[in-house]
């Protein structure tokens, strides 16, 4: 029995199968249908090459009132091309309402006639292609959105969001662009710009070694080969006749042979220095030095200051004074510097003119000037430093007054110690304390009365080494009165040095602990240095 | 013809003494740095040298000490600045150097001072 089933089953397992694959082909054909139906019903118009014809299989009645034309081939009617699937619909259900005949759709691309598949296959393109939306039931403004994407496709493909359109739109990203743009710029301007003048800076280092191997030749030859009287009596064309014709008028070449000349200057001494003036002068590099107080630059009128400086260039003088109140610290310093070496003016006026006050490095230049001058030429009036508006001219005039020795002038400091201002008498008292300056004394006992700490500590500390018994008496008061720990150290240690019989006998009767720790480390030999 | 070894750091002092002392008749070596100056001592047996105190690399003491170790009987000349310190001149004066210079200085006056040594 159940070899008979299996047999049965082996021979009508196929025809299950085959019916299967029918009904499943018939169903997809149906399904298939109504997709491309469905579809063709909303959008078949804005389908470019898309036709329908309605065929109907009829041989008796005549359906010519329908619209519908004999065909070539028997017993069948078909109807004009319809570009609209709803009109082909509607005469198909026309034609059967009317005579019970159902018509046949034909599908034509672009005059073909095509198979269902074909039909669907290019809906699908189109939907693929964004021609043709796969679902459109929504309307807007009146259209359909199939019927626009079918428009969009009769115009050439643009679109829609452009780059251009959505940049200039958007504020933030036009803000970043610009903002990446002008990063850009700045950056290639940059990075130019510091190759030019990196190029340039080694352009003119390779000119100045060049300059340099060129200078120094001429300059030896005339500096060993010929005498100062030789020199002084050539002419500028004799002198260019050293040097290289074509570099003489550069002023890179002008400007290294005046360094090299200063160099030389600065590390030679007699016949030497006058003959290399001689050439800076004959071979007019004066003139260019002058030329650059012309300039804009700072750096370029400073140097053209210091050559004037290092080269004596008298007639420069007055060019230079008007840099004298210049704003440029090291433009009024070098300008400063070099009227006081080379203008011969012992009244040192421009430093009494100064409006800006001096730095202690300006100081320490224009000594060395003021001593150089004083010493060699004529006596500086430095008491005209006194009557300056400058307080710290009038500090440089008392500091002078020590540096230099002109205990002289002491007595000027005395009538002006009164109306002296702390700075000013902080110095004064210096000079006092150098000079030993016993006439002094009235003023600072009087002093001492002082609210200002340094004024105090300052006179205290000159009074150790010129003071006097009434100097004791008055600084015992001090000490009796509240002072701090500092000013009672400075005070103690005065009076150990003037008289410390005195400062002992005070001490121990003290009764301040302070006082007594003070004087133990005074009288310590072990403490008394530290 | 003698040779000389110039050590000397700023190139126009040491070309222009090279100058001066070619026109003696001298054979004139010129180091700018105290490495290149000791490798000249080496090299060029000199019977003189000129050495400023100050110098890149090595100090002219460590200069003079080595002149004075490889040749003992070379006189040696030492330039100096002014301002440079007292107690580097004395030590160098104590290793055995034959004259010292200041700069500024006379070219002509250090041309007679090393034909005076060399003689």
């Amino acid at each position: 029995m159940n070899e008979l089933c299996k047999r049965h089953l082996f021979k009508l397992g196929p025809l299950f199968f085959f019916l299967i694959f029918l009904l499943g082909n018939l169903h997809a054909e149906d399904s298939l249908t109504l997709q491309v139906e469905s579809k063709l019903f909303e959008v078949s118009r804005e389908i470019p090459g898309l036709s329908f014809v309605l065929e109907v299989e009829e041989k008796e009645n005549d359906l010519s009132i329908f619209s519908l034309t004999k065909s070539a081939q028997k017993g069948f009617w078909i109807s004009d091309t319809l570009l609209d699937f709803r009109s082909a619909t509607h005469l198909r259900d026309t034609v059967f309402s009317s005579s019970g005949i159902k018509g046949e759709i034909s599908f034509l691309i672009f005059g073909k006639k095509s198979e269902k598949e074909a039909i669907h296959e290019f809906l699908d393109n189109l939907s693929r292609n964004e021609l043709l939306m796969a679902d459109v039931s929504s309307k807007s403004n009146g259209f359909e959105e199939g019927e626009l994407h079918s428009l969009a496709s009769k115009v050439n493909f643009s679109p829609f969001y452009g780059l251009k359109t959505k940049i200039l739109v958007d504020t933030k990203m036009v803000l970043l662009v610009s903002t990446f743009i002008l990063f850009l710029v700045a950056s290639v301007i940059l990075v130019t710009i510091m190759y030019v003048v990196k190029k340039r800076k080694k352009k003119r280092d390779s000119l100045t070694m060049k300059f340099k191997e060129l200078s120094f030749e001429p300059i030896s030859n005339l500096l060993f080969e010929h005498s100062l009287q030789e020199l002084q009596s050539f002419d500028r064309t004799k002198f260019e006749s050293f040097f290289p014709v074509d570099h003489l008028k550069d002023n890179l070449f002008k400007d290294v042979m005046i360094l090299e000349i200063i160099s030389l200057n600065k590390n030679m001494k007699g016949e030497f220095k006058t003959k290399l003036k001689t050439i800076y002068r004959k071979l007019g590099l004066d003139a260019h030095s002058i030329q650059k107080l012309s300039s804009k630059k700072w750096d370029v009128i400073t140097s053209g200051i210091v050559e004037i400086n290092e080269m004596d260039v008298v007639e420069a003088v007055e060019k230079v004074k008007k840099f004298a109140k210049s704003e440029n610290f090291y433009v009024r310093s070098n300008a400063v510097a070099t009227l006081l070496n080379i203008s011969n003016d012992p009244e040192l006026k421009v430093l009494v003119d100064q409006d800006f006050p001096l730095s202690r490095w300006q100081q320490m230049v224009y000594f060395r000037i003021i001593k150089f001058i004083n010493n060699s030429q004529e006596k500086v009036k430095v008491d005209l430093l006194f009557e300056s508006k400058n307080e710290s001219v009038r500090v440089f005039g008392y500091k002078l007054v020590r540096y230099l020795g002109l205990f002289e002038m002491l007595e000027i400091l005395v009538n002006k110690y009164k109306n002296a201002s702390i700075p000013e008498k902080l110095e004064m008292i210096k000079c006092f304390d150098a000079f030993s300056y016993q006439d002094s004394l009235n003023l600072l006992h009087r002093d001492l009365a002082t609210a200002d700490k340094g004024l105090f500590l300052g006179i205290v500390a000159v009074l150790k080494n010129i003071g006097n018994p009434i100097s004791e008496v008055i600084m015992l008061e001090k000490l009796k009165s509240d002072l701090d720990f500092e000013s009672k150290k400075a005070v103690m240690q005065a009076l150990h040095i003037l008289n410390p019989d005195l400062l002992e006998e005070w001490s121990c009767n003290a009764k301040d602990i302070e006082v007594q720790q003070i004087f133990n480390h005074l009288i310590d030999p072990v403490l008394s240095h530290v | 013809m003698k040779n000389i070894l110039i050590i000397e750091d700023d190139r126009l002092i040491s070309s222009l003494l090279n100058f001066r002392l070619k026109k003696d008749g001298y054979n004139v070596t010129t180091a700018e740095d105290g490495l290149s100056g000791m490798d000249a001592i080496d090299a060029s047996e000199p019977d003189l040298i000129i050495t400023d105190v100050m110098i890149p690399f090595k100090t002219g003491i460590e200069i003079i000490n080595h002149a004075k170790k490889v040749y003992p009987k070379v006189p040696i000349i030492v330039l100096s600045s002014l301002g440079e310190e007292e107690a580097i001149v004395m030590e160098a004066f104590n290793l055995g150097v034959s004259d010292f210079i200041p700069k500024p200085f006379n070219p002509n006056e250090l041309a007679v001072r090393v034909r005076r040594l060399i003689q």
